[in-house]
């Protein structure tokens, strides 16, 4: 079973003893849950489309290890091809759902991971990869969606994992035996972990030799004993109860993000891809970011679309579409929008070969690149805001609109052209609202790593030494001359 | 004769390929196949005119479709569908088949 349907991962899922929370209460099926129920349909989205052919030419791929057709977010990019094609299927994606499918962050690991624990073996003579590839075949094989466990709940920032009063704010092994390892701590905004099978562990940061109990790198199911799962509360979601309110209601904002607790949970050998080896933590933090980077252009250019998409309609039916401040600021959104994408197809047609053969992308262009989904995405709210006016915030709920003697007053109040009905003028609102309001936004900002995280990358890899020498040239200086003085 | 079918991703449609594999399915007693599957001639439907659409690369000739171009040369899009029908008359004929 190479392909899942969407009914098999639907099931998949279903058959996993989850142990989730949300609002103090157990979520008995992630998949039929009415907080949940829209990040599964979205994620669902990545096998439904894997087999329709006007999109499989993105989704899938031949496997290098079998040789057989996978899902693309199983796969080891083995050409910059793969790497551009990865945005491409992101930005689909996006399109599609408005939203968040959640399964690029547990690909990015694969890939980190894959390409980290080949060198580690070389160098180090461990067995890591070899494990690995057993664990990648597995997950090809059975198709299966990867949780990409990296941010740690961290406390005091200014402390190594370390020093941190609770030794357990950033997962850590706290037993090794001839069977495998225990790790304990947390993972902090796990996007699609409640619907995903396994979740990819690794660590936050950079490590020094005091914390190389942290330095671990490992893959457990979803549903493994000691794992709990406490569901994020997202602006709005009590409206998930309801239909028109949410603005996106198949889909839902962003990826249904979870706290996940690991209290004790085993891990046998075969499943641990890095145990103590601090000094490669920082290389495998560095390819996972660089990858997960990547994406921002194609993910929030697909969502962007559909986004301007929304704002272009809310302009006609509020009757100002040809008004020429409107024009110029959907053209302003579209060239932000691109500038976006471009970044994501220049990191990854500028991407080469790690030792393993795996393709990895640019990390200065791909760093470029979140930090202009930092800002970018904020600015495109920002001129959505503006075209669809005040309603977005102020509307009036359904069950108003529904109401028998108070839905009257909405339909004629909130009335726009007269050939659009108000329900509809309400719905591109109400969509609108949805993907440029409080959690949808945030994710812009920190997922993927926070501003800040890529100015350092940037700055490390600009090669300022270069171009300080560029202009010392044109401008006649002589490197002897300072000597001289 | 046996026409292979293969689409892009699909992800900057600036055309619908899947309405105008559809209409051509409808208007020709052609073979239409799966590019998995054998075939003579592969027709590629690409939702633009960056292409991108994986070639399985096996050798065979092609007819490509791409944004509102066929064979790299500009189609109109209303008549889309009739030119794509003519070019792939003539290319049956370029490779010695009468009929479709
Ligand atoms: C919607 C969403 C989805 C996410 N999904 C995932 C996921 O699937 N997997 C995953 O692993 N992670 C995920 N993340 C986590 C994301 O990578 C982190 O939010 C990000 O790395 C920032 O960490 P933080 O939230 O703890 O913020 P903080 O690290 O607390 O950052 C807050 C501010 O403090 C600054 N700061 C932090 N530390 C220092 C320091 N030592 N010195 C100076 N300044 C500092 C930062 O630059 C920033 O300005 C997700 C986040 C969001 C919002």
């Amino acid at each position: 079973m190479a392909l899942k349907t969407r009914k098999e991962y639907e099931e998949s899922i279903r058959k996993l003893k989850l142990n989730v929370y949300a609002n103090g209460e157990k979520i008995e099926s992630v998949v039929d849950h009415p907080l949940t129920k829209p990040h599964v349909n979205a994620a669902r989205m990545t096998y439904e489309l894997a087999h329709d052919p006007a999109y499989e030419d993105l989704m899938t791929v031949k496997s290098h290890l079998t040789g057989k057709k996978i899902n693309r977010f199983t796969h080891i990019h083995q050409s910059t091809e793969d790497l551009v094609k990865k945005v491409k299927m992101l930005r689909m994606l996006s399109q599609k759902t408005g939203t968040c499918y959640q399964r690029c962050v547990g690909f990015d690991a694969l890939n980190a991971v894959y390409s980290v624990t080949f060198e580690m073996d070389e160098k180090l003579k461990t067995e890591y990869h070899q494990r690995f590839l057993k664990y990648l075949q597995y997950v090809q094989e059975n198709d299966l969606m990867i949780a990409g466990a990296m941010t740690d709940p961290k406390g005091d920032r200014g402390l190594k994992p370390s020093q941190q009063k609770d030794p357990d704010l950033y997962v850590h092994i706290v037993e090794e035996n001839e069977k495998g390892i225990v790790i304990r701590g947390a993972k902090a905004h796990m996007t699609g972990m409640v619907n995903s099978h396994e979740m990819l562990i690794m660590p936050t940061t950079a490590l020094g030799e005091g914390d190389r109990d942290y330095a671990v790198c490992c893959a457990i199911p979803t549903d493994a004993p000691g794992v709990l799962h406490i569901f994020g509360k997202q602006t709005n979601d009590e409206r998930k109860y309801g239909e028109l309110d949410q603005g996106n209601a198949k889909f839902g904002i962003v990826g249904g993000e979870a706290l996940t607790v690991l209290e004790d949970v085993f891990v046998p050998w075969e499943r641990v891809f890095m145990c103590k080896e601090y000094e490669w933590a920082g290389l495998l933090v560095e390819r996972f970011a660089s990858y997960h980077r990547q994406n921002y252009g194609g993910c929030k250019g697909g969502v962007s679309d559909v986004l301007i998409g929304a704002t272009a309609t809310m302009a006609e039916y509020n009757g100002v579409a040809r008004a020429s401040h409107i024009r110029e600021k959907i053209s302003e959104m579209i060239h932000l929008t691109e500038t976006l994408y471009s970044g994501s197809i220049a990191c990854s047609s500028e991407g080469r070969p790690t030792r393993s053969g795996a393709y990895f992308v640019d990390p200065l262009l791909a760093n470029v690149v979140k930090q202009n989904v930092t800002r970018h995405i904020y600015e495109i709210a920002r001129l959505s805001h503006d075209i669809a006016g005040g309603l977005i915030a102020t509307l009036p709920s359904e069950k108003d609109l529904k109401h028998p003697e108070l839905g009257k007053y909405i339909e004629k109040y909130f009335k726009g052209i007269d050939s659009v009905c108000t329900e509809d003028r309400i719905r591109i609102a109400r969509l609108i609202e949805n993907m440029t309001g409080g959690t949808a936004l945030v994710e812009s900002m920190h997922g993927a790593g926070s501003p800040q995280a890529q100015k350092v990358m940037i700055a490390r890899q600009a090669n300022l030494e270069h171009k300080k020498n560029l202009a010392k040239k044109l401008a006649g200086i002589k490197e002897e001359r300072k000597e001289e003085k | 004769m046996k026409v292979g079918v293969k689409f892009c991703g699909n992800c900057n449609p600036h055309i619908d390929t899947i309405s105008l594999y559809r209409e051509l399915v409808y208007s020709l007693p052609t073979e239409f196949v799966n590019y998995e599957d054998e075939y003579e001639l592969l027709l590629v439907l690409s939702a633009c005119e960056v292409d991108c659409a994986a070639r399985p690369g096996r050798g065979h000739p092609e007819l490509v479709v791409a944004g509102s171009t066929i064979n790299r040369l500009p189609a109109g899009k209303k008549d889309l569908l009739n030119e794509l029908k003519e070019q792939l008359l003539a290319t049956f004929r370029r490779m010695g088949r009468k009929g479709m």
